[in-house]
């Protein structure tokens, strides 16, 4: 499974609420349905922000080709441009099936699940001390495809 | 060149401290043990009141009001106070956030049948923001004051907080 990842500045070049735009911005694109379920969870993905857990624990989403991660940059990295890769994705995971897994504390976790239930249905908390369940095998990806990511960084 | 150096140094640190006050009533909300899942629903219009107003130097205050349900008296107030001037010793950015946590310790839980609002004082002729409406604080008669410090700092602007108890 390839893994495509994301570094989003955030606070202090941008509030929380900013950086969730512009996460949305570069992955959804002109996909407005996709782009409208981020709307809709702008106040938990910004208060999850805010909370500088995203620095080491991404916003993951899993659809249509390879995994997205996103990462929030903070601070001084941010001002300086550290890291920094707010490209648009080459191909969107946004086209069928998918999920956005936002991360959470253990005693958090039921609060932004709920949350996010009320919200959206494309959207899920996940425990920042266990991994994210691996997707199962499927025909597509036993096959080979083009990696356009890959291809977009030689 | 200068002016537009500034310019960008005032929006970070308009940042900064807009996202920090909103990161500290979330964390007074949650551990006061009331839902704090009104907050992150109203997230996107405080946080658009919060800016317009700094970048106006109009915000003068960010009020958490704590009150009860059954009689409408207010429990506790949590005040951010906004100068616009530089904080801490190098004029950078910094927070401080086991004082506001330490400050909520000691003022405790508040009843189970609370509930809370935001609201901000700001300078006359401020400009109307979308979500916000003109309202009156509760009465804080008969309460004491009690400072926390300084809770966020950044080149260009800083906030105190403090917090209003019954004697």
């Amino acid at each position: 499974m390839t893994t495509i990842a994301r570094r989003f500045a955030a606070r202090p070049v941008r509030t929380s609420i900013e950086a969730w735009a512009a996460v949305r911005d570069a992955l959804c694109q002109d996909n407005s349905p996709a782009a409208a379920e981020f709307d809709r969870i702008q106040g938990v993905a910004s208060s999850v922000i805010s909370s500088d857990l995203p620095a080491a624990h991404p916003f993951v989403f899993i659809g249509e080709g390879p995994r997205v991660r996103v990462f929030m940059v903070y601070d001084n990295q941010a001002l300086e441009g550290e890291d920094l890769d707010e490209s648009p994705l080459v191909s969107s995971p946004f086209q069928s099936s998918w999920t956005g897994w936002v991360p959470a504390l253990p005693d958090e976790i039921e609060l932004v699940q709920t949350h996010l239930r009320r919200m959206s249905d494309r959207f899920v908390a996940y425990n920042v001390d266990h991994d994210l369940p691996e997707p199962q095998a499927s025909r597509q990806d036993r096959s080979l495809t083009l990696d356009r990511e890959a291809m977009r960084r030689l | 060149m200068r002016t537009s150096v500034h310019v960008s140094v005032y929006t970070h640190s308009l940042n900064y401290v807009s996202d920090r006050m909103l990161r500290s009533i979330h964390q007074i909300i949650a551990a006061s043990g009331l839902d704090v899942s009104i907050f992150i629903d109203q997230w996107a219009v405080v946080d658009r009141g919060l800016t317009t107003w700094m970048r106006t130097r109009d915000l003068q205050s960010v009020h958490l009001e704590i009150y009860d349900s059954d009689t409408d008296q207010l429990v506790t107030r949590w005040d951010l106070n906004v100068l616009y001037e530089a904080g801490g010793e190098d004029g950078g950015f910094h927070e401080d956030p086991e004082a506001i946590l330490s400050a909520i310790v000691k003022a405790g839980h508040v009843p189970a049948r609370c509930r809370y609002r935001i609201l901000a004082t700001t300078k006359e002729g401020r400009p109307d923001v979308e979500g916000w409406s003109t309202t009156s604080a509760r009465s804080v008669d008969g309460m004491v004051r009690q400072s926390v410090g300084t809770a966020v700092a950044s080149p260009d602007i800083q906030a105190t907080a403090g917090y209003w108890r019954k004697p």
